[in-house]
This record gives structure tokens, C-alpha cells and sequence, in this order.
């Protein structure tokens, strides 16, 4: 009995190891040709508020599918909402407000290839991107 | 029955119960006025605090949408928020606004837009974000009349549930007194108004009233209802009694042969019995002639018979009677005499009257008690003897043929009678020496002066006293026997007379004694002569035991002064 919860203990302690040692940074790019944006424009972005760019061009937000880690990364360490909260705000604001969601890729290199090919593009990523393709234009913290 | 009983209960001027309804009334309404108002107040407060509460509710439920309108400047969602606000009656307009500038206000009655800032109610609108930043406001413009009328009406309606409360718990106290005090007192009010003291009614309670108060109440004027008839029927038995014993001592008085009289000090009459006036008085006195009042007048001989001078009425000489009567309130002792009544249709009528003062012991007004009897036919045996037999010339007493007479009818009276008659023989010592040493008017005047003594000694006026010989008298009682302490006392009395010595005229003193012989009839004789002889012999007997002594004839035992 006690061997046994001995044994559960040491494999949590080393799942959780593993876990911080495999969690990196979010990075958010965007095209080249993209001017600098903040913080606050990339969470306005993200949530809706802003839907153009500084320079009055109409923006193309790309997400991430729900299940991908980063996902739950990238809005917790971006504006501190759970997940939930953000697909509850987002259907809200969908089903009574004809406003349309963050556009959905399925993985870190679609983001990457979108962000390169579109110049009003703006992504997220859980590795550090090629560096000549997209710019990283806010990288945030674990 | 006592009038009392027989009269209705007198209507009640005041009720308890009417009393009670009236406290009951006025504490009601008291309570309603005061309780009334602070409940009013109360109530009204509250609403106004639940209107708002509902209010606020009504706003936190709404904010999450709210905050994304205003977040993201979304009329959409802006416009769906404010139409479910605008669905409460009570608010009468929205005001969404974020700080970027954001601002949708609208009416729910676009034709009298009044906005008071006195009736807005703002709410934060916090970030959608989770951020705790504030990105705007939503504004909510009451509809105070409204919300005032709704707690107006809720107040009202719990003030109207108060007053109809308290009313019935009124109601009930009022039902549950009448029931279990107002109608039972009532009951036995009426009951206890209608019972009669002495008599054998009593209380009756309903058995649930057994414990209670009133029960108790009952029970204890059962008890004094109880107390009474018994003191009353005890008092009613203890009267019958004295009644009887009234009529007993009444029917003693009236149907005795002795004439009673009771008079007042003035002489004045209070009660006499029926022999009194029928028989011995043998007057005509009515009840009108002894009730008329007095009129106080001194005139003790006039006619009729007045209350005031009743024993003017009633002896020939008022004045021996009043005599009696003053002795008797001297001596404190009864008195008594043969008197003349005045009444005696030309026959002497002769009482023998008994005089006492009685003072009732508890003080008030004495009264003069007099017992009479009727000795008339004595007194005509006297009379007859003084007027049939002479005198004696020298003493004034009668003389040997008078008192043979007197015994003659005496002891045929006696005889008849039953009663005893003891004579007393007398001769004196020493009288013939006294006679012939200072000469024959000396010896007058000692026989006068015996005469005189032996008269004073007599027990009574009615007793006989004669002068039977030269110096022999005699001495007749009447109704007491030789052997009595009467009898001695007289003995010894009549020769204690003679112990000091005679004043003669001349100066010089007699010295002289008596010898007496006591012959009783029926003991010592049978007839006239032979209780002569027998006093004679005894007499003799006691000149021989040694003179100045008394001797019992000679059936008494021979010892001649110590007869017991």
C-alpha cells in the first residue's frame, strides 16, 4: 500500500518535471510587412475589439485548434482567461453580434505558412519560428 | 321570602363584559395606529429596498453581456440588453456607455424623454477579460412613482393583514371570555342575586368549572350560603324554645292563686296577673283604665284606678303599702304585711303582701315586685274574735274568751288545712312579788308594759296575742310547727323582752321574767282545751326547771331548754 502511493507520488514529481521542462514560451508573429503592435492591440485583437489594423486594413487573426496545448498557453499568459471563459466570450459574441471568431489552423506550421503568405496576418505558436519567414512580434513569458 | 330575592337583577350599568370589549376596542386600535405606522414605514422601506435589490439583480444578470457590448462596442448585444431591461416596468430607460467612447441610450417611451439623475442607478461594467479594469457603465433610470406606488400598496396590504389580526385575535379573546369568565360570573351573579340567606338553595357550577376560580368562588359562597341557614335554623330552634319557656312561666303566672304585680318606683303599674285583677282586687280594671297614661297627679284617693297610683287603687291605705316598700329598698330584703284591698264590694278583703325592690343586674330602672295572697278569711277569724269577745280593758289585748274563740275556728282551719298552730303559754315570775311590793297600779303598769313588749316581739300582726289571766298570756302561730327555729327564736325572743327591768311612774324599777310552755297542734292536742293544757303543763315544767326559760309539752323530750 504505502510502496504503492510512494511509487504514485514519485511518478507525479516526475510528470511534473517533465511538464515544466517541456513547456516554452508562446511566441506571437506576424507577417513581415505588419507594422509593431503592443500588447494591448494584440489582446484587443484577439478578443475582438480591434478588427483593423493601425494602418485601416481589415485583419486576419489566426487561432489555434481548442485541444493544443498552446491554445490554453496563449490566452492565460495573454489576457489570464481560461479557455472556457474565451469559447463562452467568443460564442456570445458570434451567435447575437454577427462578429466572426479568430480564423482556426491546425498546428504551428499552418500558423507559420498563413502568417508568411498573408501580409495582414497575426498568429501564435508555441516554438520559436523560422526567423526569415515571420516576425516575432511579442514573445510571451512562461 | 325576603323582598330582595324576588326582585329582577337590576340592569348593569356597566358590564364587565361591555368593559372589556370597550379596553379590548381601544387597545386594538392602538396598537393598529402605532404598529401601523412603523410597519407602514417598515414595509415601505423594504419594498423600496427589495424594488432595488431586484434591481441590481436584474443588472448583474445582464452585465456579462453588457460588458461585451460595451467591450467591443457591439450594438447588437447592446440592443438585445437593453430590450430585456426595458421589459421591467420599473425602469423607464437604458444608458450604455464604455470609456472608448461607446454610448447607446434608449427609451422605453420615446415621447417624454425626462431623465433625472435622481433616479439613475449606475452599474460598473468591469472587462470581459477578466481583467479587473472598468470599461464602462451601464445607467438605469427608475421609475420612482411606480416603485413608490408598489411599496405603497404592499405596505397598505400588510398593514390591512395586521388590523384584520389583531381584529380577530380580539374576536377571540372577547368569544374565550364570555365563555369561560363573562358567562359563568354572569351565571352565578344572577344565581347568588336570586338565593335567599337561610334558606337551603345553594350554587350550582358547571362541572368544567370545578378548579377554576369561579368554582372556587361558588363553592365558598355555598359554604357561607350553607353557614347561614344553619345559624338561622339554630336561632329559629333556640327562639321556638324561649318561646315555649315563655309561655310556660306565662301560664305559671296567670293560672297561679297568688296575685303578682310588678310596678314602677312611682307606683305606677307595668304588669299584673289575671288573679291579681280578677280575683283578689276583684275590680273592674280594663286593659284601657291600667294602659291610660299617667297624669302624674298626687290625689291618691280618686277614682279610677290610674297607672300612677295604682296602690292607691288597689289598698284602702296606700300609705302602709308605700311604708313596706321604702323598708324593702332599705334592707335590700323582702317585706311583708297584711294590707286591706279597697276592692271588697263592702267585705273586708285582707292580703298578705310580699314587697321586694328588684335592680336588674345589668342597671336600669328598679321595680317594685309584690306577691299578694288572699287572707281574708283569717282576718274575719280575727275580726270575729275581736268583735265577739271582750277586751281586755287593761292591755288592749283580747282577753280568754276571744282567744278560745280565735282557737276554736284556728284549729278548725288548721285542720282542715293541714297546717300545724303552736301555742304559747305564758306566765310570768316573779309578778305577784312585784304586785305587792309597789302596789297595784305598779302592777298595771307592768302588764301594760309586757303587753306592749311581747307585741313588739310578735313574728307577725296576723298571729294571736291574748291576755288569759291575771298575769298568763298567750300567743297563737299559724302555719309553722313547735319544733321550728321559728318557734325558738320567738321563745327566746319574748323572754329576752322581759330582761330589762320595768320603769314604773314613780321612778322605781320591776325587775321581772315569763316561764313559757309550747303545745303544738296537731302534735301535742286535738282540740282547743286540751293544747290549753298541754301549754299550761309545760309552762309548769318550766317554773320548775328553774323559771324565765320555755318548755315543749311533754311529747317534746323532757330537757326543757335544748328542745333539739
Amino acid at each position: 500500500m504505502r510502496t504503492i502511493s510512494s511509487l504514485r507520488l514519485f511518478a507525479g514529481f516526475l510528470g511534473l518535471v517533465w511538464s515544466l521542462g517541456t513547456h516554452a514560451d508562446v511566441y506571437v508573429i506576424a507577417n513581415p510587412g505588419l507594422p509593431e503592435l503592443n500588447r494591448q492591440q494584440v489582446a484587443d485583437l484577439y478578443l475582438g475589439r480591434l478588427r483593423m489594423l493601425p494602418s485601416g486594413e481589415p485583419a486576419t487573426v489566426l487561432d489555434q485548434p481548442n485541444d493544443r496545448p498552446v491554445r490554453e498557453q496563449f490566452f492565460r499568459l495573454l489576457l489570464n482567461m481560461p479557455l472556457p471563459q474565451v469559447n463562452a466570450y467568443w460564442a456570445r459574441l458570434t451567435f447575437t453580434g454577427r462578429q466572426t471568431a479568430p480564423e482556426i489552423s491546425p498546428d504551428d506550421g499552418a500558423v507559420v505558412r498563413i502568417v508568411s503568405s498573408n501580409p495582414r496576418a497575426i498568429g501564435y505558436v508555441g516554438s520559436p519560428p523560422p526567423d526569415n519567414q515571420v516576425r516575432v512580434i511579442l514573445r510571451l513569458h512562461e | 321570602m325576603n323582598k330582595h330575592a324576588a326582585d329582577p337583577i337590576p340592569p348593569l350599568r356597566d358590564s364587565l363584559e361591555r368593559k372589556l370589549i370597550l379596553t379590548l376596542c381601544a387597545a386594538a386600535l392602538m396598537f393598529s395606529v402605532v404598529a401601523g405606522a412603523v410597519q407602514f414605514s417598515h414595509s415601505y422601506s423594504q419594498e423600496v429596498q427589495r424594488s432595488r435589490t431586484a434591481l441590481d439583480n436584474l443588472a448583474a444578470t445582464v452585465h456579462s453581456s453588457a460588458s461585451i457590448a460595451a467591450f467591443v462596442g457591439n450594438d447588437a448585444i447592446a440592443n438585445d440588453v437593453i430590450e430585456g431591461l426595458l421589459r421591467n416596468p420599473e425602469i423607464l430607460a437604458v444608458n450604455l456607455e464604455s470609456r472608448r467612447g461607446y454610448r447607446v441610450l434608449r427609451w422605453k417611451n420615446p415621447s417624454a424623454p425626462v431623465w433625472h439623475n435622481d433616479d439613475v442607478v449606475n452599474y460598473p461594467l468591469l472587462s470581459p477579460s477578466g481583467a479587473h479594469e472598468e470599461i464602462g457603465t451601464l445607467g438605469l433610470l427608475t421609475d420612482a412613482r411606480l416603485i413608490a406606488a408598489r411599496a405603497r400598496g404592499a405596505a397598505f396590504a400588510q398593514l390591512v393583514t395586521l388590523i384584520g389580526q389583531t381584529a380577530v385575535i380580539a374576536l377571540i379573546m372577547l368569544l374565550a371570555f364570555r365563555r369561560l369568565i363573562g358567562g359563568p360570573l354572569s351565571k352565578l351573579t344572577r344565581q347568588l342575586h336570586t338565593a335567599t340567606p337561610g334558606s337551603s338553595q345553594r350554587i350550582g357550577t358547571d362541572p368544567e368549572q370545578d378548579g377554576t376560580e369561579i368554582g372556587l368562588l361558588a363553592a365558598s359562597l355555598n359554604g357561607y350560603l350553607e353557614a347561614s341557614e344553619q345559624a338561622i335554623r339554630a336561632e329559629r330552634e333556640l327562639r321556638l324554645r324561649v318561646e315555649t319557656m315563655e309561655s310556660h312561666y306565662r301560664r305559671i303566672f296567670e293560672s297561679t292563686n297568688v296575685g303578682v304585680m310588678v310596678l314602677e318606683m312611682d307606683g305606677s303599674l307595668i304588669n299584673c296577673n289575671a288573679v291579681l285583677r280578677d280575683r283578689i282586687l276583684r275590680s273592674r280594671l280594663d286593659a284601657e283604665a291600667v294602659a291610660a297614661p299617667s297624669t302624674g297627679t298626687g290625689d291618691a284617693g280618686s277614682e279610677p284606678a290610674r297607672r300612677a297610683d295604682f296602690l292607691a287603687f288597689a289598698f284602702r291605705q296606700p300609705d302602709k303599702a308605700w311604708a313596706l316598700i321604702e323598708r324593702a329598698r332599705e334592707t335590700h330584703r323582702i317585706e311583708e304585711a297584711d294590707l286591706e284591698l279597697r276592692q271588697g264590694n263592702g267585705r273586708a278583703n285582707w292580703a298578705h303582701c310580699l314587697f321586694s325592690i328588684h335592680t336588674p343586674e345589668g342597671g336600669g330602672a328598679s321595680a317594685i315586685e309584690c306577691v299578694l295572697y288572699d287572707v281574708t278569711s283569717r282576718r274575719e277569724r280575727e275580726e270575729m274574735a275581736v268583735r265577739s269577745a271582750e277586751r281586755d280593758a287593761l292591755t288592749d289585748l283580747i282577753n280568754r274568751r276571744g282567744a278560745e274563740a280565735y282557737l276554736d275556728r284556728a284549729v278548725r282551719d288548721a285542720r282542715r288545712a293541714e297546717l300545724d298552730l303552736t301555742a304559747f303559754y305564758i306566765d310570768l315570775d316573779g309578778f305577784k312579788i312585784a304586785n305587792d311590793t309597789y302596789g297595784h297600779d305598779a302592777g298595771d303598769q307592768v302588764l301594760i308594759e309586757v303587753a306592749r313588749r311581747f307585741g313588739q316581739s310578735m313574728r307577725r300582726a296576723s298571729d294571736l296575742l291574748a291576755r288569759i289571766g291575771g298575769d298568763e298570756f298567750l300567743i297563737v302561730t299559724y302555719d309553722c310547727s313547735k319544733h321550728s327555729v321559728v318557734v325558738r327564736e320567738l321563745a327566746e325572743r319574748l323572754i329576752a323582752a322581759l330582761a330589762a327591768p320595768i320603769a314604773l311612774s314613780d321612778g322605781r324599777h320591776a325587775t321581772i321574767g315569763c316561764s313559757i310552755g309550747i303545745a303544738g297542734f296537731p302534735e301535742d292536742a286535738e282540740a282547743r282545751d286540751e293544747l290549753l293544757r298541754a301549754g299550761d303543763a309545760a309552762m309548769y315544767a318550766a317554773k320548775r326547771g328553774g323559771k324565765n326559760r320555755y318548755a315543749y309539752a311533754e311529747a317534746a323530750p323532757p330537757t326543757a331548754s335544748d328542745p333539739a
